[in-house]
C-alpha cells in the first residue's frame, strides 16, 4: 500500500514543466511538496493566489495569507493575489492545466463526488464544480476504500456529483488508473497487491493493460 | 443543486440560471480605507471581500488602517461608492484556523 507522501509524489511525477496547477483540500495539498525535480510549475489556490509557496517557517505565519483550505502558506517571487471573481475567471476560462483533487466516490466513467454527503453539515461545495468543469486534466488522489471499508471507485456515484465524466486519472492508496472513452484502465498497482484483491476492492469494473513486471507481489 | 432554478441551453450547453446576489447589508473585512471610502485588502484576505462589498445595499467595512491620506487611485480594490459605513478596528485579534509550518532545515 502507498504511503499518502507516496501518493502525493506519484502525482507530483506527472507535471510538466510551465502548467499552472490547482490543489485541493486534503492529501493534494502534499503533492506541492513532491514536485518533480528540475520542473517548475505554478500553483494556484481558488480564494485568490496564483504562485503559492510551502507552508511559511515557524513563526512566521500571516493570517492574511492562507489556501483554500485555510492553511498559512507563502508567495513565490512573481504571485499574484486577487478576489475569487479573478480567480474563477481562471479556472472557467481553462488557463489552469491541472487539478489534482480528492475524492468521496468516482465512477468508472469519471463522475467525481466530492463535496458532501448528505445529512452532514458541510460548509458547501467550494470551487468544486468549476474546477472539474473548467480545467482540462483531472486528477484524483483517494484512499482506495472509505473508512467504513465500502469502495470508492463504484459503478455509479449515490452522493452529490461535483461533476460527470471529468476525472482523467485515479491514483489511490493500491493503484493507478486512466479513465478514458473506453472507461477505467489499470496503469499501475501498489507493490505486494493483486489484481484480485484488487478487484474486490473495487466496485467499478476496469481493464487491465499491465505487463507482468508492474504487477506486485515482490 | 438544480432544484427549482431555471436551466437554459446556451451554445449546446445545458446551464443553470444563478442570478447575482444582493443582500441589504453586507459585512466586509479590509485592511486600509481612506476619507472617501476606498479600501485595500491584504493579501488573501481579499478573496471575497469586493465581491460581497459591491452586493451590499448597505455595506459596513471593518478596517484595520483608516489613512488620513488618499489610496493611490491604482491602489483602489473597492471604490469607496461601494461602502456607506467604516468601523475602525486596531490591531485585531486574527485566528488562524490551521496554522500550518515547515521546519528549518
Amino acid at each position: 500500500m502507498w504511503t499518502r507522501e507516496e501518493l502525493a509524489a506519484i502525482a507530483g511525477s506527472e507535471l510538466q514543466e510551465g502548467q499552472y496547477i490547482n490543489l485541493g483540500i486534503g492529501i493534494p495539498t502534499l503533492v506541492a511538496n513532491h514536485l518533480p525535480a528540475g520542473v517548475s510549475v505554478t500553483l494556484h489556490s481558488e480564494n485568490g493566489i496564483l504562485g503559492m509557496g510551502p507552508f511559511p517557517y515557524k513563526g512566521e505565519e500571516d493570517p492574511d495569507l492562507i489556501n483554500a483550505g485555510k492553511q498559512t502558506v507563502t508567495l513565490e517571487p512573481g504571485a499574484g493575489v486577487f478576489d475569487s471573481a479573478v480567480s474563477f475567471a481562471m479556472i472557467r476560462g481553462g488557463h489552469i492545466n491541472v487539478a489534482i483533487l480528492a475524492a468521496l466516490q468516482v465512477s468508472h466513467r469519471g463522475d467525481l463526488a466530492n463535496w458532501t454527503i448528505p445529512g452532514k453539515r458541510v460548509k458547501g461545495m467550494g470551487g468544486a464544480m468549476d474546477l472539474v468543469t473548467g480545467i482540462p486534466r483531472i486528477i484524483v488522489i483517494t484512499d482506495h476504500l472509505a473508512k467504513d471499508g465500502t469502495p470508492k471507485l463504484v459503478r455509479e456515484c449515490d452522493l452529490p456529483l461535483a461533476g460527470s465524466q471529468v476525472v482523467d486519472r485515479i491514483i489511490t492508496d493500491l493503484a493507478v488508473f486512466d479513465i478514458g472513452d473506453s472507461g477505467m484502465t489499470l496503469e499501475r498497482l501498489a507493490p505486494c497487491h493483486t489484481v484480485e484483491e484488487l478487484r474486490r476492492k473495487t466496485e467499478a469494473s476496469f481493464t487491465q493493460r499491465l505487463e507482468p513486471h508492474d504487477v506486485g507481489g515482490e | 443543486m438544480a432544484e427549482g432554478k431555471e436551466t437554459r441551453e446556451s451554445g449546446g450547453k445545458m446551464s443553470i440560471l444563478e442570478r447575482g446576489i444582493f443582500a441589504d447589508v453586507a459585512l466586509v473585512s479590509a485592511h486600509t480605507a481612506d476619507p472617501e471610502g476606498n479600501l485595500k485588502y491584504r493579501l488573501a484576505a481579499r478573496n471575497f471581500n469586493p465581491l460581497v462589498a459591491m452586493a451590499g445595499r448597505f455595506t459596513l467595512a471593518e478596517v484595520e488602517v483608516i489613512s488620513d491620506n488618499y489610496l493611490d487611485p491604482e491602489s483602489v480594490m473597492t471604490p469607496g461608492v461601494f461602502v456607506q459605513r467604516l468601523v475602525h478596528v486596531q490591531n485585531p485579534v486574527k485566528d488562524i484556523e490551521h496554522r500550518t509550518v515547515r521546519e528549518r532545515e
